[in-house]
């Protein structure tokens, strides 16, 4: 028998922990381990992947006639960009929470850290933006 | 890492395409004396404001990568574009 599971089982038996938690910790111990070209900065599975603009104009820029404009962005360029909010000089960084909090947007930029955008972009999974008037749609979502 | 960048455009007044594949390794060799040139600069400038280079050459360079996928594609009668990056 594997160390681990017997050790998990002799924990069960001595009451310190309870059928239900010793389920979930031999479910964790056969999960496979991740492959060696999977990145810790990868997105975490269900998490979108893209940030879709489809902009649709029943009057073209020049024509007059029809257009659409179709932009992807990765979400890994999301994050990068995270990371480049980090070598933002100190000096810089409070010039740009200041003006922030002139607008009324109380962020502190050097409390952004790549594991907080993780969940925030778990969570515009969920995110529709649909805006429409008589000649133009604009639809902003994730994939 | 970011292999190609693939660009289209196709006037349709004109009736012809012009599709453009530009390997990144190209693009970097182009761009290789201009970063040297500007290297000493961008050094000191990073002294300068206490940011580490290094770091911050390596924060550019995640960001160079993380361009893969990008998607631009503008259907117009007019001015047809598309811009993909693999």
């Amino acid at each position: 028998m594997n160390e681990n599971r017997k050790r998990i089982l002799e924990m069960l038996a001595a009451g310190q922990i309870n059928a239900e938690e010793a389920e979930r910790l031999i479910a964790a111990l056969e999960k496979p381990p991740a492959s060696p070209g999977e990145s810790a900065e990868s997105a975490p599975k269900g998490s979108p992947k893209y940030l879709r603009v489809v902009v649709e104009s029943e009057e073209g820029h020049h024509t007059g006639g029809p257009a659409k404009v179709n932009v992807r962005v990765p979400m890994q360029l999301l994050r990068a960009g995270v990371k480049l909010a980090s070598i933002i000089p100190p000096q810089a960084c409070c010039k740009v929470n200041e003006a922030l909090r002139e607008k009324g947007i109380e962020l502190d930029l050097s409390q952004i850290k790549p594991e907080n955008l993780e969940e925030l972009v778990y969570q515009l999974k969920d995110l529709t933006v649909d805006m429409e008037d008589k000649k133009n749609k604009v639809r902003v979502f994730c994939e | 890492m970011t292999d190609v960048a693939n660009a289209v455009a196709a006037p349709a007044r004109h009736g012809w395409r012009f599709p453009l594949w530009i390997p990144i390794l190209l693009l970097w060799l182009v761009l290789l004396p201009f970063v040297l040139l500007l290297a000493p600069l961008v050094f000191v400038a990073c002294l300068v404001l206490r940011v580490n280079p290094f770091r911050g050459i390596a924060v550019y360079w995640q960001l160079f990568n993380a361009l893969r996928g990008v998607r631009i594609v503008v259907e117009d009668p007019a001015a047809p574009l598309s811009i993909r990056i693999f």
